[in-house]
Formats: C-alpha cells, sequence, structure tokens
C-alpha cells in the first residue's frame, strides 16, 4: 500500500540540477494534496506519508492518486501505484515518467 | 481462573465475524470474546489478562494501520501459543466513485464519534455544486446536468480498486477480492464502500470458520456450522440503515443487473431514491439539524 510508513533514511537527492525539478513536482503534489484532503499545499514533503495528513485515508486515497494522474497527464502502472511508501516515491515516479 | 479468550481487533466488520465465531462454534462457555473495535478516537484497549490469556486473535490486516491492527506492544503480551487470523479490510470504493468523507462532519466524541451530520460520507460533485450556489435549485440543477464522467474516471478508478483490494490481501487468511471482482456487478455485496451484505460477509465468514484454529475451538462439525452460517448472517442483519446511493450514470457504467432506476436506499430510517438523497443532501443546513449518524 501506497505512503503508509517511513522507510530507510531521508530521501535520497540526486543530482543538483534535479533538485528544482523535484521540489516544483512536491509542489504540485502538494497542491493536488490541498485539494483532495483539505490540508496547506505546503504541508506535503518528500517525507510526508498519509499518517501525517488529517483525511489521507482508503477512501480519498484513490481520489489523490487520479488527482495526480490528471494534474501530471499520465497514467500510473497499476502494478506500482501501491508499492510506495512516502511522497518521494512517488514524486521519484513522477520524475522518471517526466525524464 | 480467567477463560481463554478470543479476540477481535479491528472494523465493525471484524466485529461481525467475531461475532459469528462466538455463535456458531457453540462453545461461549469455554472462550470469552472481545473485540476491540476501531475508532475516530482510537481502537478500544484490550487488558492485558485477555492478551495474555488469547488463543486466537482475528485482526483486520489493514495496511493503512502497517498490516495488523494490533499494536507491537500488544502483540507482545500474546502468548506463544496464540494463533492470529488475518482478515483484509474489506472496501470497495469502485460503486461510489463520489463519495468523500463530509468535511463539515466533524468528529464529537464520545457521544457522535463520527460527527453529528446525518451523513458520515460525503458526495464530492455535490459539495463542489454547494460551494458554487446557495440557491438550492441551482445546486440540484448544476448536480445533474454535470456528466459525471467528467468529474471522475469511473473505470479508472475501478482498475485502481480493485488493484488495491487485492494488494490489500496479500498475507492474509481470508481472500474476498476475486470473488468481488467476478461477482460485483451480478450480485450486490456492498451496502456502502466498507460495508459489505449479508452475501459477502457470509463468504468472509466460511472462510474464517474453515480455517483450522478456528476449527479447533468449535463443538459442533464444520459442516454443520457452514450450512448455519447464511441464516446466522440474515438473522444478524448487518448494517441496517447505512445504505450508500448509487449514481445511476455509475450503476450504467458497470451494467449492474440487480440495479434498478427506482431504488430505494435505507439511511438513518428513510428510504431514499438517489434522487431524493441528493436533494437532501444538497439542501441540508447543519445548522439547522444536528442528528448524530448511527452507524458508519
Amino acid at each position: 500500500m501506497l505512503l503508509l510508513c517511513r522507510v530507510g533514511a531521508e530521501p535520497s537527492f540526486r543530482l543538483r540540477t534535479a533538485i528544482m525539478d523535484r521540489e516544483q513536482i512536491v509542489h504540485r503534489v502538494g497542491q493536488v494534496a490541498a485539494k483532495t484532503f483539505g490540508c496547506a499545499s505546503d504541508a506535503i514533503r518528500e517525507q510526508t506519508v498519509a499518517d501525517d495528513v488529517p483525511g489521507w485515508d482508503s477512501l480519498s486515497h484513490t481520489i489523490f492518486i487520479m488527482g495526480i494522474e490528471e494534474e501530471f497527464g499520465l497514467e500510473f502502472d497499476v502494478s506500482t501505484v501501491f508499492s510506495f511508501n512516502c511522497v518521494a516515491d512517488l514524486v521519484t515516479a513522477l520524475e522518471d515518467r517526466a525524464a | 481462573m480467567t477463560k481463554p479468550t478470543i479476540l477481535g481487533a479491528g472494523s465493525c466488520v471484524i466485529e461481525i465475524l467475531l461475532d459469528g465465531v462466538r455463535a456458531l462454534s457453540s462453545n461461549e462457555e469455554r472462550f470469552d470474546f472481545i473485540m476491540s473495535l476501531d475508532a475516530p478516537t482510537g481502537r478500544e484497549r484490550i487488558p492485558d489478562d485477555a492478551l495474555a490469556a488469547c488463543e486466537l486473535v482475528i485482526e483486520e490486516a489493514s495496511p493503512w494501520k502497517r498490516q495488523h491492527a494490533l499494536s507491537d506492544e500488544e502483540r507482545d503480551k500474546l502468548p506463544s501459543t496464540c494463533e492470529v487470523l488475518r482478515v483484509p479490510t474489506i472496501h470497495f470504493n469502485s460503486l461510489w466513485p463520489l463519495m468523500i468523507a463530509d468535511p463539515r462532519n466533524t468528529p464529537d466524541p464520545p457521544d457522535a464519534p463520527w460527527g453529528r451530520l446525518p451523513f458520515p460520507m460525503g458526495d464530492r460533485l455535490a459539495l463542489s455544486v454547494m460551494n458554487g450556489s446557495k440557491d438550492t435549485r441551482e445546486r440540484l440543477s448544476a448536480y445533474w446536468t454535470t456528466d459525471l464522467h467528467s468529474v471522475v474516471n469511473v473505470g479508472r478508478n475501478h482498475e485502481l480498486e480493485l488493484t488495491d483490494m487485492f494488494a490489500r490481501e496479500v498475507g492474509c487468511d481470508i481472500q474476498i477480492a476475486a470473488y468481488v471482482a467476478a461477482n460485483f456487478k451480478q450480485r450486490r455485496l456492498f451496502y456502502m464502500h466498507h460495508h459489505p451484505t449479508p452475501e459477502l460477509i457470509t463468504f468472509a465468514l466460511i472462510q474464517i470458520l474453515s480455517k483450522q484454529p478456528v476449527r479447533r475451538i468449535m463443538n459442533r462439525p464444520l459442516t454443520a456450522v457452514i450450512t448455519d452460517a447464511p441464516n446466522w448472517i440474515a438473522e444478524r442483519r448487518p448494517f441496517p440503515g447505512a445504505d450508500a446511493p448509487i449514481h445511476p450514470a455509475v450503476a450504467k457504467f458497470f451494467d449492474l443487473s440487480w440495479y434498478r432506476d427506482d431504488m430505494t436506499y435505507h439511511w438513518l430510517g428513510v428510504d431514499y431514491t438517489f434522487e431524493d438523497w441528493i436533494a437532501f443532501y444538497i439542501n441540508y443546513e447543519p445548522s439547522v439539524q444536528q442528528n448524530t449518524a448511527e452507524d458508519k
């Protein structure tokens, strides 16, 4: 299941030039989260997991993923959608799709 | 001397399944059956002596709770001989793709842990049109003139929901995803996204009753227990009055054979068609009436 618990260390940042891209993605993910869960968009960081966000439950989760797909104009492979452990994993998947 | 305990931990579905094991085992004299039910304020505490005397746990393996209902501290207090049956969270959002927690319905424990509005769950499209107009006729008109498929991708929602449902039951002792996926169009399996109908509860309960750790505590032949399970569920009447209306466009999309246009849904003592329900929901003013939802 997606985004359930913190695993391992902080998300690894790649090349310096990629940091801005990731920040932009996190920002857009935060905007979708704000629309879905009613939280502040800047409350969403790479380390954020579902437990950190009130209202992020099994019901709203699918809505959130579909909102992300709409925002970024893509569809995730369903076999990977539920393997993310935190927002960083989601951002990495979005980054990979954009590459 | 403390009797051995059979514990249930998780949602109201687990409570019904534990109740079924208790009722059908004919062994209530020998065991204490204890349920620790989820609530917005947290799950009910299980006494230490009940954990120490536990022979069997039926727990909800919700991925939203890190795959276990019991905490690590509770698990440490179980005897090494205690058996654990893991049941996946049983919910299915595909028929209610607009459903979302109503942001106006804040929990108010202890009297109203699920909130005081007469609808624990809301409708995203309705909430959106309510924000767009204060006129109830305009709101209803906006609701009905909006193409559902412009609001939500029902097919994609279903694909994600099915994937999640299969993923949830990995490592569990009970499986329902394939049954739901194969049968939900032909038979009504859910009253609401997390309220299965008697048919699906019976399907899950029979799996539990057939498991060796449960058979060990039974005082009756398995065949008799399985034969009696559907009647017991029917008499138990799980989830009365918590029947979530299905949008006609969703029913059409899935070509639900059990759906009728004039179908009514029972909610807190009232039978609504979908149209009635949406009119009630859109026109509801929380400041005028503060009911307590009796069952989420």
